[in-house]
């Protein structure tokens, strides 16, 4: 188990990486100007067209991670609602608009996993990470950073990147990552050393 | 600060695939260390652009309207409670229960958690040298204030050590004050430094 459920991980993967560049060309809606919207004006419309660009994605993440359609579409639309809650809270230059939703969809999830394993608990709400010290250490474009990193990602050779993806969604300390891939975890450690190294690169004169 | 998670480590915190006591060691770590939050800013980007490019599964036809309709109550907003006032964040809003001698020079304080995590603050005086062990499950600890040594190095306040497999070590509390620990360590069987603290709660 991971805290994403019993996870396929071949099944994350997201479209061919040769519709990348195609998809890149499709102009889409400035995200983060919508969440501000939703922020500053309530605005609902705004708020529909991230609910039906995001809402979708994330019951589809969930349901590759194990979940049933019904708890799925459950978080999904949880997830829509922090969206609006927390709208206010949405820093462009910490995270891109993608980036920030999937953080709140994997909160709520961690969150949803915990309530059901151990009601009793007493640990913080996961969302609530600690408020970092707000120095400039990377002060950057997170929506440029976001750009980068999808594109230096569709770079990555199937193997780094399956990877990835295992290293992120598989339990590290059950060794399914290992099974998953058929590798031992030295090849695991250098295959995932090797891409996060390609990943910086693609972001160097952010650092 | 010299001892940080592996790449390895905080791509499965950025994706939520760390048991949570686990992430917890992290986060604690994290908020100590620009360099740590660097990969792991670089990591959830990585998960909004799976998440960007996964396939969309159709939502019910009143997904919308009714998440609008919740909108529209007010809510209090949560305001995360100093419990533990005194520890660096994360662990000051977590839950601990009374420190427990574990032997000469040594006590513990669990932390409030269920399921198979067993994480806590480990404490000891300077000089105390924990009996060699061995390492078979995966444990994290952060050090919190002091330091300890061990034969793969020192370890000061915002480290962070992962050990895993058939790691050996013997640390010693090599400070001139208390050394304090925050350690989670996965797995049904105790083992490492927690099995050396578990053996005693057993007694």
């Amino acid at each position: 188990m991971n805290a994403l459920g019993n996870l396929d991980v071949r099944r994350l993967t997201p479209h061919r990486p040769g519709a990348w560049p195609f998809a890149m060309t499709v102009s889409a809606p400035d995200f983060a100007a919508l969440i501000r919207s939703v922020a500053q004006h309530a605005d609902q419309e705004a708020f529909a067209t991230l609910f039906r660009h995001f809402a979708p994605r994330v019951k589809t993440m969930l349901m590759r991670g194990g979940a049933p359609a019904v708890s799925a579409e459950e978080l999904a639309q949880e997830t829509l609602l922090a969206v609006w809650r927390k709208a206010a809270q949405f820093d462009p230059e910490k995270a891109g608009a993608s980036t920030w939703i999937f953080t709140i969809a994997r909160n709520l999830r961690i969150d949803v996993l915990r309530r059901e394993r151990h009601p009793d608990t007493l640990l913080p709400d996961p969302s609530g990470e600690p408020a970092q010290p707000l120095q400039a250490d990377h002060v950057l474009a997170a929506g440029e950073r976001d750009e980068r990193v999808r594109a230096a990602m569709a770079m990555l050779s199937p193997e780094q990147a399956a990877v990835v993806r295992a290293a992120f969604f598989l339990d590290k300390a059950h060794g399914e990552i290992e099974r998953h891939l058929g590798i031992p975890l030295g090849t695991v450690k250098s295959r995932l050393r090797l891409a996060l190294s390609k990943l910086r690169a693609a972001l160097e004169d952010f650092a | 600060m010299q001892h940080h998670p592996t790449e390895a480590t905080l791509v499965a915190y950025a994706g939520g695939a760390l048991p949570e006591a686990m992430g917890l060691v992290v986060a604690t770590h994290l908020f100590g260390c620009p360099a740590c939050r660097h990969v792991k800013a670089m990591a959830e980007a990585v998960g909004g652009s799976f998440l960007n490019d996964f396939p969309p599964t159709a939502m019910d036809d009143d997904a919308l309207a009714l998440v609008l309709a919740r909108t529209e109550r007010p809510v209090a907003p949560a305001v995360p409670i100093p419990r533990s006032p005194g520890l660096p964040p994360p662990l000051d809003v977590c839950t601990f229960g009374p420190w427990r001698r574990i032997g000469l020079g040594l006590r513990w304080r669990p932390l409030v958690t269920g399921g198979s995590i067993l994480a806590g603050l480990l404490e000891g005086m300077p000089g105390k040298v924990l009996p060699a062990h061995s390492h078979t499950g995966m444990e994290m600890t952060c050090v919190i204030v002091g330091s300890f040594t061990d034969h793969d190095g020192r370890y000061r306040a915002g480290d962070l050590v992962e050990v895993e497999g058939t790691h050996q070590h013997r640390p010693t509390i090599d400070g001139d004050g208390p050394c304090l620990c925050f350690i989670a360590t996965e797995g049904v069987r105790f083992r490492g430094l927690l099995g050396f603290a578990q053996r005693w709660i057993i007694d």
